[in-house]
């Protein structure tokens, strides 16, 4: 029982993990930290058995990234904004504003980005209510549940869009992945027939 | 891979990753170009100083929260709210934000919609009319525009563009974040930067610049600006006077022959609400006039409330022609003629107001006799076209309702290569008749812009540098009385190398679409020789931006602070203010909070401007005169933040100013000469009028300016400073280096001047007109869906009959060929830089468009609206549902998306990949008429002649 129990837990942080990973490369380009960070060994393992290959580190390579991120997320023309409201109402600060406006009250971001509905801020705040969640002796609440379906669950056909619009390997294949975790996180929440 | 194997993949980065980006608690940021305050957010650049405080506050607020909410999440709340009643698996989630699909739209809108919305003030700026407007806020959201009923000046009402506020704020392909080219200028490739580094890189190339001691090449080049103050501010504390402008665009003529009659104000204010006849040449004020939704309302009381008969000239049946009693169509460019025939009708049956001819200008009835002899209205309709009967008709309806009669145009009649002398004829209407200054009649006032209360902190000196760009010597009148500037000779002069430019800044502008000859202006701007440094300013990725080298996104006009205030209607000035109604969206910024930032890292003292403290600071000091409401007891900004504009209501509105009297302090020390000008210290200050000393016109002869000794000895370089000095008008200075390459003949009356090339058309030649529609402005509106579904595309309007005689039906597809003007090759050889062709013509480009025919053109006319033709610019504007890949644009699908009916569904795309015969019409985008248009300023004032380009047109089969 007390197995369980910590497995249960460490998935809840593992998946927390994963949220905040691709929040991050949601806000953020990849720079050399991180670069370097990737090809620790333990994460060259974890990105080999995703078939995903992290770019060596250099400035040329570095640049390649950020000019493919900004034409995927930024733009200035035909980029996928990330952006909850862009997708459901196709403008920016509709009233899924009003909707994360209520979770914000519950959930700090953290962010500075001051579009809540932008897919990276909806990421890390759903890691840290898996954090939460991992971390309270209580049982689960319905917390992470309501917020995947309101505001995570929309991802899905962005990261597919996304990863079609890259044109490094890199982006193309975490953000498909992306794409497919959120698939297994609908699965998780037993929502498989939500569109 | 199978799911189950990716699960386990996932979890185990998961594991890896959990802590490890500085979610939560004091990691160091991993964000690029991160400033070591920056705590565990991912913000996407390094802060600005202000960022910085916060993300310490939030590291504080995330310290103390860590102890009371783990992770920043509070569960109590969540299961004493939203929580409660939330069941996993139920029918229905609570929240807002509803599945997608057509079930949602019956929820729509929701009926607390507007509960608990704040009202805060602002201004569009979607055209520069600058209409007070009202948004709803809620939520840190703008749910509604409309018009704020505290405006004096436009009195509550906002046209379609304001309306379309929310679609130019929450535009899904705004720019929001600083952006720097990659790879070659043009390419489109580009990297988001911080603004820190952004700003950096400016001011090391602004620093070298200004080092050099060659200011003048880091041009300032604005679109429509309605923050001068600051632009100034800047431009001054670095010592450049290259600030560029779209003025000769716009309203050059109309501005000079005003300027021309009165000194003191370019601009005319019909007084339209109090007429009894409204006599329009060329001006569609019903859907496109600087003062456009004041100046209707108005226009429309003088006719339903007083009767008023509005009479128009217009080459094209607009929706203002369609709306007067009569509409006229003369030939384009003839309204001077016809202007002049009336004149000569009212003056052969006495019907001119004698005492005001004889007292207060600067002719007399029998000079006026003599000099418009020849213009008889047989004259008129032999050039014009229109009915020598209807002129005189006219005419003599005209001067029995004065004085309470007024012209009004801009700029059908203005944007001609002779449109100076038109608007010249007609403000001299309004003097035969005695109507100027009188209620009802043609007024101005001398405020064109904010109450002279609100006065901002200290400016810093004036920049004294010369560059040709902005001061060409060859236009006369260009910048006499104040700077008009040439505009449209800008890239022509770079590409000639008449200058350098080592650092080009372009602040809401687009160059490419508005500009004629869009080839050389892309030209130009794609070659880093001549433009060695374009920073770009906007809230979209346009034309210009598209050929710059950092990108800078600007906050929206209800993001941001301003006191602004148009030439009011009431004739008395007002302050309306604009205000951040919302934190600007993702990382956009003012000019007013980025400026100082970046006079800061240039250094060399530009620091000293901006010692006001904060931008809210600045606005602080600026309003602090606006006196207290008695009822609110609030003053200054507080007052203008509630009640969005003040008008002092006890200042007369500005009729007949010339008649006010001196008062003995004002005459202490004058004196008075022959022609009775009063001066003092050798400044105008008035006239002796009957006797009497008057504060007369600020005009050299303190009259209204009839005749102008004045333009006709600037026009050959002669010395006026006695003539500037008996006006008082302080802003006109005497330049005589800068008049060194005049060489023109101005005339001193107005006169008719022909235009060479229209004399002898050819059958298959027309004059091509622009217009523009009420939906539109010139380029900033095309990306606004709900504007654009409305107007998205510009054939060409062609004559009904003209189309028979050349063998063409409605939506037929034309080959339109333009030229170069004849008489310009003449008169201005300093714009020749294409060769002729083997016929001997200078041809400027060539464009296939559709037609469709109209009874209300003129026969000789082809008339295209202008605003169409974005190959920039957003989807919207383009007109493009799936983007270039094939792929569906997000919210383009309907499967995907509840259209509330913004951005996307796209009907109109044009899906015939270039094959003329299988477009449909009224799909696409449309054509950028500027491709045709030659590069024409009028030789006198450089106003650009968008009505005179004389075309070809051949069927295509």
């Amino acid at each position: 029982m007390m197995n369980v129990l910590a497995d249960a837990k460490r998935e809840l942080a593992g998946r927390a993990g994963v949220y905040e990973l691709f929040a991050h490369l949601l806000l953020n380009e990849v720079d050399s930290k991180i670069l370097s960070l990737f090809h620790d060994e333990q994460w060259l393992r974890c990105w080999e058995d995703l078939e995903i290959e992290i770019p060596a580190v250099s400035e040329a390579g570095i640049e390649r990234l950020a000019v493919d991120y900004c034409r995927i997320f930024i733009g200035p023309k035909d980029f996928c904004p990330p952006y909850q409201s862009v997708w459901e109402d196709g403008h920016m600060q509709s009233d899924v504003i009003t909707s994360m406006n209520e979770y914000v009250e519950i959930v700090s971001s953290g962010a500075s980005q001051n579009i809540k509905d932008h897919a990276g801020v909806q990421f890390k705040m759903m890691s840290q209510i898996l954090q939460f969640e991992a971390a309270s002796d209580e049982p689960p609440s319905t917390l992470a549940h309501a917020f995947f379906v309101d505001h995570i669950a929309w991802t899905e056909p962005m990261f597919s869009l996304a990863s079609t619009l890259a044109e490094t390997d890199f982006y193309s294949t975490v953000l498909e992945s992306g794409k497919e975790f959120v698939a297994s996180e609908k699965s998780v929440f037993s929502l498989d027939a939500i569109d | 891979m199978k799911t189950s194997n990716s699960k386990r993949q996932f979890l185990k980065l998961g594991l890896l990753s959990v802590g490890t980006f500085g979610m939560f608690g004091c990691d160091e940021s991993t964000t690029p170009n991160e400033n070591s305050s920056s705590d565990s957010d991912d913000s996407n650049s390094a802060p600005s100083s202000s960022d910085t405080s916060n993300d310490d506050a939030s590291n504080t607020s995330t310290e103390s929260a860590s102890r009371d909410f783990p992770f920043g999440v509070d569960i109590r709340k969540w299961k004493a709210g939203k929580g409660r009643a939330y069941e996993i698996g139920g029918q229905r989630m609570p929240g807002i934000c509803l599945l997608p699909g057509p079930n949602a739209k019956k929820d729509w809108p929701p009926k607390d919609k507007y509960q608990g919305a704040e009202k805060i003030p602002g201004m569009c700026q979607l055209c520069s009319t600058v209409c007070g407007i009202i948004g709803y806020v809620k939520d840190g959201r703008v749910l509604k525009v409309e018009g704020n009923p505290n405006d004096p000046n436009s009195r509550g009402r906002l046209c379609a563009r304001g309306q379309a506020s929310l679609n130019h704020l929450y535009h899904p392909e705004r720019l929001l974040y600083p952006m720097k080219r990659v790879g070659k200028r043009g390419e489109g490739k580009w990297k988001r930067i911080s603004w820190d580094e952004a700003l950096t890189e400016i001011a090391d190339k602004l620093r070298t610049i200004r080092e050099e001691g060659k200011q003048e090449e880091f041009a300032f080049h604005q679109g429509r600006q309605r923050s001068k103050d600051a632009i100034k501010r800047f431009l001054d504390a670095y010592g450049t006077k290259t600030q560029l402008s779209h003025r000769s665009l716009c309203s050059g003529n109309r501005r000079a022959a005003n300027l021309t009659y009165l000194w003191e104000s370019d601009w005319d204010l019909n007084d339209c609400e109090n007429s009894k006849y409204i006599l329009n040449f060329g001006s569609n004020a019903f859907e496109a006039h600087q003062g456009h939704v004041p100046f209707l309302n108005r226009i429309q009381n003088g006719r339903f409330n007083n009767g008023a008969k509005m009479v128009t000239f217009d080459v094209r049946l607009s929706n203002t022609a369609g709306n007067s009693d009569e509409w006229f169509s003369p030939f384009p460019g003839t309204d001077g003629a016809v202007a002049l025939g009336m004149c000569h009708w009212i003056l052969a049956n006495g019907k001119q107001d004698s005492e005001f001819i004889e007292r207060w200008t600067n002719v007399s009835v029998q000079e006026l006799k003599e000099h418009l002899a020849s213009y008889t209205p047989e004259w008129a309709e032999r050039v014009s076209g229109i009915p020598a009967e209807a002129i005189k008709r006219i005419a003599l309806e005209f001067a029995a309702a004065a004085p309470a009669a007024t012209t009004m145009c801009n700029r059908g009649s203005s944007a001609h290569l002779n449109g100076f002398y038109n608007d010249r004829a007609i403000n001299l209407l309004n003097a035969l008749v005695g109507s100027v200054g009188k209620k009802g009649g043609w007024c101005w006032s001398p405020w064109g812009g904010l109450d002279p209360i609100a006065k901002t902190p200290a400016m810093p000196d004036s920049a004294k540098t010369w560059s040709v760009l902005e001061d060409p010597p060859e236009y006369p009148l260009a910048n006499v009385w104040r700077r008009m500037k040439v505009g449209e000779i800008v890239y022509l002069y770079l590409l000639q190398g008449r200058a350098k430019l080592q650092a080009y800044m372009t602040y809401n502008l687009d160059s490419p679409l508005t500009w004629p000859e869009e080839s050389l202006t892309q030209e130009v701007l794609a070659n880093e020789e001549l433009i060695n440094f374009h920073v770009c300013i906007n809230c979209f990725y346009n034309e210009t931006a598209h050929y710059a080298d950092i990108v800078l996104p600007w906050t929206t006009f209800m993001e941001r602070w301003d006191l602004d205030a148009r030439a009011s209607y009431n004739l008395r000035p007002y302050v309306g203010i604009r205000t951040p109604m919302i934190d600007p969206l993702g990382e956009s910024k003012d000019i007013r909070d980025f400026f100082p930032m970046l006079a800061e890292k240039i250094g060399g003292g530009m620091e000293a401007a901006y010692q006001y403290g904060t931008t809210e600071d600045y606005m602080e000091q600026w309003a602090k005169e606006i006196p207290v409401n008695e009822v609110t007891g609030k003053s200054g900004l507080e007052r203008l933040l509630e009640e969005g504009a003040w008008e002092n209501e006890k200042t007369d509105p500005f009729y007949e100013p010339y008649k006010t009297l001196l008062i003995e302090e004002e005459l202490a020390g004058s004196a008075t000469d022959s022609n009775g000008v009063i001066t003092k210290d050798g400044i105008g200050i008035g006239v002796m009028v009957g006797g009497q000393a008057m504060r007369g016109f600020k005009t050299p002869s303190r009259k209204m300016e009839v005749r102008s000794l004045f333009i006709n000895k600037i026009g050959v370089n002669e010395d006026c400073s006695d003539l500037i000095n008996q006006s008082g008008v302080t802003k006109t200075k005497s330049r005589p280096k800068q008049h060194e390459g005049h060489d023109l003949d101005i005339d001193q009356m107005p006169i008719w001047l022909p235009i060479d090339e229209h004399q002898s058309l050819g059958q298959d030649e027309l004059i091509m007109t622009s217009f523009k529609w009420n939906v539109h402005n010139h380029g900033r509106t095309m990306n606004l869906k709900w504007l654009a579904e409305i107007v998205h595309s510009n054939p060409a309007w062609l004559n009904t009959e003209t189309a028979r005689e050349l063998g063409l039906k409605d939506g037929d597809w034309v080959e339109l060929t333009s030229y170069y003007s004849e008489m310009l090759e003449k008169v201005s050889p300093n714009l020749n830089h294409r060769e002729p062709d083997k016929s001997g013509r200078r041809v400027v480009s060539t464009m296939r468009v559709p037609i469709v025919t109209m009874q209300g053109l003129h026969p000789k006319a082809i008339a295209m609206s202008n605003s169409c033709g974005h190959w920039q610019y957003t989807n919207v504007a383009k007109a493009k549902a799936v983007s270039d890949d094939g792929e569906h644009l997000v919210g383009s699908d309907p499967k995907r998306y509840r259209d509330a009916d913004w951005e996307r569904n796209m009907w109109w795309e044009d899906k015939s990949n270039g094959d003329i015969a299988k477009w449909q019409q009224n799909t696409g985008n449309g054509w950028n008429q500027n491709r045709l248009m030659p590069i024409a300023p009028d030789p006198i004032t450089g106003q650009q002649a968008f009505h005179s380009t004389v075309v070809s047109l051949k069927k295509l089969s």
